[in-house]
């Protein structure tokens, strides 16, 4: 066994271990699966047998009504023939409702048969039995039937319930009610039968009476055993069994009152029934009062059985669901602890990474320095963080290796190096000199010994560094504070040292572990120095005649040395001819010139100054030529400049008249503005004027038209007196007609008629005449209305024209407001130009005063460049003579035409410039400016 | 005729005649045979008659026919105006008496004319047939045609007309 679970992996292993937990837990859930289940299937039969019981009761009960009915046909009271069909018919049906509910528990199924055969033996037998046996035949049945009640409780387990409230209640559903019915049923249809008898001959007595007796207390122990369920009932589940343990009270009080009710007929009825008093209506009212008891019964019955149904369905139901639930919950439990189960396993597979021993194998080999053992990369957990501890460790020791290899490296390099190095531990104990610093110090020991007779280059190494301080705690504090590296020099005796100081740390943790200090001897260096700078210093004041002592150097010192002479003494010759150059320029010699032996910058800087004097005498030669020819210039402005002032003058004049001519314009314009706005008023009289007549014109027209209709008017009447006069005509003739068919007798009357018909005819006549009258009158009128008409018309056009007219007018009205407007500027444009003219006057008097100065001027600058004169040796020189003689002969005909061409007044003041200009300026040049300016002034005077 | 004349002799030598205008013509009619003389009115017409009967008018319970004179005579048509008339006549065929409208342009007068101033009627005529013109009166400035309207009227051919317009009736 334990071999077995040697060879099986760890998560193995532990899954094994949660199947095996499983399997006995499903097992346990299985089991208990069952016993609900079966507890389930228990209720669902319950369930069958409450429904099958009340099934049964409406058996019971139509079997016992008749009964009850057929004991009364069978008394000879045929009303109830029809109530004992009817009951029939009810518990067929109750049978048959009851077959179909057995078919839906076949377990409890048979009895329907049984009762339904034994029923139809006794239907088929009921009208040949006598009533003692009819009544004892369905009692019997009835007695089957509350038998197999409590069988069907006992078979569905009904009668076995564990649960207290449903026992009391399927108690009295299935013994209490059954028999307080039955009992009531047959106390009611005995004692009825018997209390009727008391009316009959046959008549009653109190022994037989008492047949009731034993069946009373027989529902009274029944009622007592109801008593005692609902008092069971109250402790287990009073509200739940609420209707139930109400009608038992209600039955209970109903049956004891029926109870004494019985007690109370059998005492007093004999006696009645012998006396004759008896109400007969007695036995009818005690048997509605026993069917009044026996509802009330059969209610509670029915009600309790509803009850029982239903919880016994509805806990059914529970059960069933629970056990739903229990599988739900066994199968979610599994899954989850095989889960966890795989999880644990798994954890544990990648926390080691591999099997324990393996583990141990591997790190026993890295503890005995095996780190080449074979470790398969890609796993996890313990295993890998071995593999990795392997591998640190290997690049470790790779790396200690190259370290030792790199110091040694140093070491040699540090040996052979030409700078010179020491190097002191943390205490400042020197630990090592390498020999470059043994050199130094060995080159130097004389004149370190004149200051520190004690040293000893060779028993350096091991002493301590404070040796070369008089302070060492100062050092030793400025050394241990070090954050970089520190310079400084050192004066040993006539050594000269530099040292370069800087700590030496950990890496790691920053610690100190010693110093190092880098010696340079600069002895020589100094000394140069010194020497160089006084060179120099001397150089920067001016002073080139300090030299370097060369010959007490050596190499590069010396050569350094000879070269910086060499370099003072050319600087200080050229200068030298720099300044006398210079000094002759002062002079006003422009000949001289500098050597051009000179190399490089040197030579440069000759040739510059040489060329720069040779060009200045050029200049000097053009400014005096262009000077001459500035004065001529100036000769012409100032003869233009007369011109000018003479057209100036000439032009004032004629502005003058040109402003004369422009007013006299602009009167007439305003004249004419005048008379075009009289036009205007005038032409717009004209319009209104011929506007009146057009209007008369149109009533004329209008009039006439009058008269036409008028016209028109008076033919139609006259057309209606020609047609009278026609008719009249028509008339007579016809009376000379009748008055010729009359004969004789007619002659009188034909005159008459003749005479009528001259009337007529004049009348017609008279008509006619009248009629071209008018018509001749309406063609004369219409000519007059035509030729009004036209002159309306005529009136309309030239009423437009004069309109026309007056528009034109109008324009010329406002053509001449803008003349007027522009004249005005012209003549304000007119009073500009005279303005601008006296200007130019102005200006050109100014121009003339400008020329003079400007003559002026020249003859300063000629004076100027006279200076350089002096030299008289270059070409320049030769030149210059000519120019100077030149000169006065200009300026003796230069300014007298400038003075004349001014006027006086101009002239005066243009001179007296010159002359404040002359005075305020004093030439800062010496005595021949002076001889210059004294030869203007008497010019002035000329 | 004979009866008229008769009387006519009997009582003055002197007859009536209303003469009436077709254009520029006079015509004269025995009075005795004038019923009325009336404006133009338009009769009513009747399909398929000769153009000349304008229609037929009603006259003392009667039907009587209109006939245009002109177109009678064969002259150009004229406008109906307000002066046109209708003279309603007597016509008489084998002593039956018939009353008839002639249209004219104009009523004239009233024209005693004694026998003896009643010429011949022309042998010539272009415009007429001159058997329904008795005779001709010679007056101070013009002439005037007599008619004798029985056979002016052709009594045969109107007289259907009438019997047809009675039996349409």
């Amino acid at each position: 066994m334990k071999s077995f679970l040697g060879r099986l992996k760890v998560w193995q292993q532990v899954l094994l271990v949660a199947g095996l937990a499983l399997s006995i837990g499903v097992l346990l859930a299985i089991a208990q699966i069952s016993q609900l289940k079966a507890d389930a299937e228990r209720q669902r039969k319950a369930v069958g047998g409450a429904e099958l019981i009340a099934a049964l009761q409406p058996v019971q009960l139509n079997m016992a009504v008749h009964r009850g009915n057929t004991a009364l046909v069978k008394a000879g009271n045929t009303q109830s023939i029809a109530a004992a069909n009817a009951a029939a018919d009810s518990l067929e049906t109750a049978l048959a409702d009851l077959g179909k509910k057995e078919q839906a528990y076949p377990k409890l199924a048979g009895f329907h048969e049984r009762i339904s055969s034994a029923w139809r033996d006794l239907s088929g037998r009921v009208n040949s039995l006598d009533s003692a046996t009819s009544f004892r035949e369905h009692t019997q049945l009835i007695t089957e039937i509350r038998v197999h009640m409590m069988e069907l409780a006992q078979e569905s387990g009904l009668s076995r319930l564990p649960e207290d409230d449903l026992f009391y209640l399927q108690a009295g559903v299935v013994r209490g009610f059954p028999a307080t019915a039955e009992n009531l049923g047959v106390l009611r249809g005995r004692f009825s039968g018997l209390a009727q008898r008391a009316f009959t001959e046959q008549g009653v007595t109190a022994e037989e009476l008492a047949v009731a007796t034993p069946l009373m207390s027989e529902i009274r122990e029944v009622n007592v055993q109801l008593k005692s369920f609902s008092e069971h009932a109250q402790d287990a589940a009073p509200s739940l069994l609420a209707p139930y343990i109400q009608g038992i009270t209600r039955v209970i009080e109903q049956t004891q009152s029926l109870i004494r009710q019985t007690g109370s007929i059998q005492q007093s009825l004999p006696m009645q029934s012998v006396q004759g008093t008896a109400d007969p209506q007695l036995p009818r009212q005690y048997f509605s009062d026993a069917s009044d008891v026996i509802k009330t019964v059969v209610a509670a019955w029915n009600d309790s059985a509803s009850l029982l149904t239903t919880e016994l369905e509805r806990r059914a139901s529970q059960a069933e669901q629970f056990v739903m639930a229990v599988i739900a919950g066994v199968v979610i439990i599994t899954l989850l602890v095989a889960w966890i189960g795989y999880s644990v396993a798994d954890l544990l597979r990648r926390n080691l990474g591999a099997e324990p021993d393996e583990l141990e194998t591997v790190a026993r080999a890295i503890q005995g320095g095996n780190l080449d053992v074979n470790i398969e990369s890609g796993s996890t957990g313990v295993y890998e963080t071995l593999r990795e501890m392997r591998d640190q460790l290997r690049d470790n020791n790779q790396r200690l290796e190259e370290q030792l290899r790199s110091n040694s490296r140093i070491r040699q390099a540090v040996d052979n190096t030409s700078t010179s190095l020491m190097i002191a531990d943390e205490n400042f104990n020197i630990i090592y000199v390498n020999p470059a610093n043994m050199r130094v110090l060995t080159n130097q020991q004389d004149a370190i010994r004149s200051r520190l007779p004690e040293f000893d280059p060779a028993t350096l190494l091991g002493k301590n560094i404070d040796v070369f301080h008089k302070q060492p705690s100062h050092q030793r504090k400025l050394l241990s504070g070090l954050s970089e590296a520190y310079s400084t020099d050192l004066a040993l005796g006539d050594a000269r040292f530099n040292l370069t100081a800087n700590i030496i740390r950990d890496e790691d943790s920053n610690d100190i572990l010693g110093y190092v200090v880098e010696w340079k001897d600069q002895t020589a260096e100094v000394n140069a120095r010194e020497d160089i700078d006084r060179l120099v210093r001397a150089a920067n004041a001016g002073d080139f005649s300090t030299r370097m002592d060369a010959a007490s150097k050596e190499g590069f010192y010396r050569t350094l040395a000879e070269n910086l002479n060499d370099l003072v003494e050319i600087v200080d010759t050229v200068t030298d001819e720099i300044r006398d150059a210079m000094q002759a320029l002062a002079s006003g010699d422009l000949s001289a010139r500098l050597a051009v032996t000179h190399k490089g910058k040197f030579g440069e800087i000759a040739d510059a100054v040489n060329d720069g004097l040779g060009k200045m005498a050029g200049v000097v030669n053009e400014v005096v030529e262009a000077a001459e020819s500035t004065r001529a210039s100036s000769h012409e402005i100032s003869t233009g400049n007369r011109q000018l002032s003479e057209r100036t003058e000439k032009q004032s004049s004629n502005l003058e008249e040109t402003a004369s001519a422009v007013e006299e314009l602009t009167s007439n314009v305003r004249n004419t503005a005048d008379n075009a706005r009289q036009a205007d008023q005038l032409s717009a009289q004209a319009r209104d004027s011929a506007m009146a007549g057009g209007e008369v014109v149109k009533d004329t027209v209008n009039a006439i038209e009058e008269i036409s209709q008028s016209s028109d008017q008076i033919a139609e009447i006259i057309g209606v007196i020609d047609d009278i006069a026609f008719q009249t005509n028509l008339l007579a003739l016809n009376a000379s007609v009748e008055a010729a068919r009359a004969g004789d007798q007619g002659r009188g009357f034909a005159v008459v008629a003749t005479e009528v018909r001259n009337l007529a005819q004049r009348s017609a006549n008279s008509a006619r005449e009248i009629k071209d009258l008018i018509e001749d009158s309406l063609k004369r009128v219409k000519t007059g209305a035509e030729l009004a008409s036209k002159s309306g018309t005529n009136l309309q056009a030239i009423i437009g024209d004069v309109k026309k007219v007056s528009d034109l007018i109008s324009d010329i009205a406002a053509a001449t407001e803008e003349q007027s407007g522009g004249i005005e500027e012209v003549n304000r444009a007119i009073a500009e130009l005279d303005e601008i003219t006296q200007q130019n006057a102005a200006l050109a008097e100014e121009i003339a005063s400008a020329s003079e100065s400007a003559v002026e001027n020249t003859e300063m600058m000629g004076d100027a460049l006279a200076f350089f004169n002096g030299g008289g040796r270059t070409m320049g020189v030769s030149a210059r003579p000519s120019a100077l003689s030149a000169a006065p002969a200009h300026r003796d005909s230069a300014p007298a035409p400038v003075i004349s061409d001014i006027g006086g007044k101009s002239a005066s003041s243009a001179v007296s410039k010159s002359a404040t200009r002359a005075s305020a300026k004093p030439s800062p040049r010496p005595a021949a400016p002076d001889a210059d300016l004294d030869d203007s002034d008497d010019w002035e005077e000329f | 005729m004979a009866l008229i004349e008769e009387n006519h002799e009997d009582n003055s030598q002197l007859k009536q005649f209303l003469t009436f205008r077709i254009g520029e013509d006079i015509y004269g009619l025995d009075i005795l045979r004038v019923r009325e003389i009336r404006g133009w009115n338009k009769p009513r017409e009747i399909p398929n008659l000769p153009a000349y009967i304008k229609g037929v008018i009603d006259f003392r319970g009667g039907i009587v026919p209109i006939i245009d004179l002109r177109l009678r005579f064969n002259l150009a048509k004229a406008n109906y105006d307000k002066e046109t008339v209708v003279i309603l006549v007597s016509v008489t065929q084998s002593d039956r008496e018939t009353i008839m409208g002639i249209v004219v342009d104009r009523v004239a007068d009233v024209m005693d004319v004694s026998a003896s101033d009643i010429k011949a009627r022309p042998n010539l005529g272009t415009k007429l047939d001159t058997r329904y013109l008795p005779g001709i009166v010679n007056r101070k400035d013009d002439m005037v045609l007599l008619v004798d309207v029985d056979k002016l009227l052709d009594p045969e051919t109107f007289g259907r007309v009438v019997e047809e317009l009675q039996d349409y009736e």
